[in-house]
């Protein structure tokens, strides 16, 4: 089985596996990183410590800066509800994008029901969000950004400094979703101004179970924990920390600084034969803007395909479909349609996605594949000839 | 998404052997909205009231596919009074179709009972 689903999730790298396995018996670090009373608790304390100062390092920011969280998903829920929260006394409205996660659009959705306003942007066509729509959406009462660095289905990247440095010049808060971006893309919050970045441990070959949430220091950042108990987390998120997964997530990091540039680089060139691979092929098309966005995430459309039978077609394939199949309607991903996508040719995408341990026989293989059963399936079509 | 299906739904899907064209067909119908849903195409061959051959086409998901395949699999060789009860429970039943996929069969009975009208 091929793996081509790393914008999913990521294998731990055995590198941090064996990192993570020292932190987890009786023999190892395994303590509660808030015992203050005895060595395991203190020796737990400084991994963590030392951990968040390294995933901090990638961010350029300060350690105290980085709350660890469960998920991304939970950072994009702290982010958003607790800044909205804390604030509602100062405004009630915030501008995203309809092409976010799920873990922003649901929090903004509960955002909602508490009588907060949110104005969702719709993206151009290849699925940049234009900055004079924010600039059009901004109100007296606008509290907060939130647009996500790079799509997940379609690897689109937003210029997320320039977003940043609107939001500041109108006194807005800006969050970013940076769950796909972190590690690959160069962020540095001491020039690009913003208050709150979701960062992910599992898209970068770290565990999943741990994420962080950046909330700047200066101009200090208030947000309303949303997981109340001990305290920790400097009160903004409880739960006793897990050892294990930060130091993995830390060593994580560490790995992609030092070899995130090289994986860029072999993504382009995987990418590159991919796209040849499959030249032959008519009725192809990427979606997003394809010299904005990452390498490794290809979203592509086969025409008069569905989705679902491509991916079943492929069993020694795994990728996903760029959109979430219902029963009675075709439902399609909520990213391609905000581009304009109709809800057929969304059916008829899927998302590829390169990892650290594609080898280039597996793009090969790969590619071969899909283009036997994308002609298979058309044979098949009572409609493809008169496509 | 194999494994949201049963080994008959995808066997069928992967190995159909009655998809095609059949160039000699005395009964066609295509049922299905091209862009709305999925299509079946079903094309039979009748011979003195004995379905002799039957083939189908299909565009959308894999139950589709493989409701045409089961649909040409039952129906080829028998007399057509053998087939009046064809209905979409018994390719239902056939197939094991999980109900957010029922349709696939409903498209199999239109088809069939549109092209023996």
């Amino acid at each position: 089985m091929i793996y081509l689903d790393y914008a999913a999730t990521t294998p731990v790298d055995p590198r941090v596996a064996e990192i993570m396995m020292q932190c987890l018996t009786l023999d190892g670090n395994f303590g509660n990183p808030s015992s203050n009373t005895h060595e395991f608790g203190f020796a737990a304390f400084e991994a963590v410590e030392k951990a968040r100062a390294d995933i901090a390092t990638m961010l350029n920011s300060d350690p105290k800066e980085i709350i660890f969280t469960s998920s991304g998903t939970e950072a994009d829920n702290l982010a958003i509800k607790g800044l909205m929260q804390f604030h509602h006394n100062n405004g009630k409205h915030m501008i995203t994008s309809k092409t976010e996660h799920k873990a922003v659009l649901d929090s903004c959705a509960a955002l909602e029901k508490q009588g907060f306003e949110i104005t969702y942007l719709k993206p151009l066509s290849d699925g940049l969000i234009n900055l004079d729509d924010i600039k059009a959406a901004l109100r007296p009462d606008t509290l907060l950004i939130s647009i996500m660095h790079v799509n997940n289905e379609t690897g689109v990247i937003q210029d997320i400094d320039a977003i940043a440095k609107l939001a500041k010049q109108h006194g807005i808060y800006c969050h970013t979703d940076a769950a796909q971006s972190f590690g690959k893309l160069s962020l540095d919050v001491q020039q690009t101004p913003l208050d709150l970045i979701t960062i992910a441990s599992h898209k970068i070959y770290g565990p999943k179970g741990i994420g962080a949430l950046y909330v700047r220091h200066k101009p200090r950042v208030r947000l309303v924990e949303q997981i109340s108990g001990g305290k920790h987390e400097r009160g903004l998120r409880s739960g006793t920390l897990p050892t294990h997964q930060i130091v993995g997530f830390a060593s994580a990091v560490q790995l992609m600084q030092q070899e995130a540039d090289a994986e860029q680089t072999m993504f382009v060139t995987r990418q590159q034969q991919f796209l040849a691979e499959l030249s032959s092929l008519s009725g192809v098309t990427i979606n997003g803007n394809l010299k904005h966005k990452l390498p490794n995430i290809l979203n592509l459309r086969f025409d008069g395909i569905d989705n679902e039978s491509l991916i079943a077609s492929c069993t020694e394939l795994a990728f996903s479909a760029g959109s979430a199949c219902t029963s009675a309607t075709m439902s399609a991903s909520h990213v391609l349609q905000a581009m304009g996508i109709s809800n057929e040719h969304a059916n008829s995408s899927v998302r590829i996605s390169f990892g650290r341990f594609t080898s280039e026989q597996e793009v090969s293989t790969a590619a071969k594949t899909i283009k036997h059963h994308v002609q298979r399936l058309r044979d098949i079509s009572p409609l493809w000839h008169k496509s | 998404m194999s494994r949201f299906y049963n080994d008959t739904i995808t066997e069928l899907f992967l190995n159909p052997s009655h998809a095609g064209h059949l160039a000699d067909a005395n009964k066609t119908f295509r049922a299905g909205t091209p862009g709305q849903s999925d299509v079946l195409e079903l094309q039979l061959k009748i011979d003195h009231h004995c379905i002799k051959q039957a083939r189908f086409k299909a565009s959308g998901k894999m139950t589709t596919i493989a409701a045409g395949e089961y649909l040409c699999q039952w129906l080829e060789n028998k007399m057509l009074h053998e087939t009046t009860g064809l209905n979409s429970q018994q390719i239902i039943e056939a197939l094991q179709l999980p109900s957010s996929r029922n349709g696939a069969a409903i498209l199999a009975q239109q088809a069939f009972q549109q092209a023996m009208k």
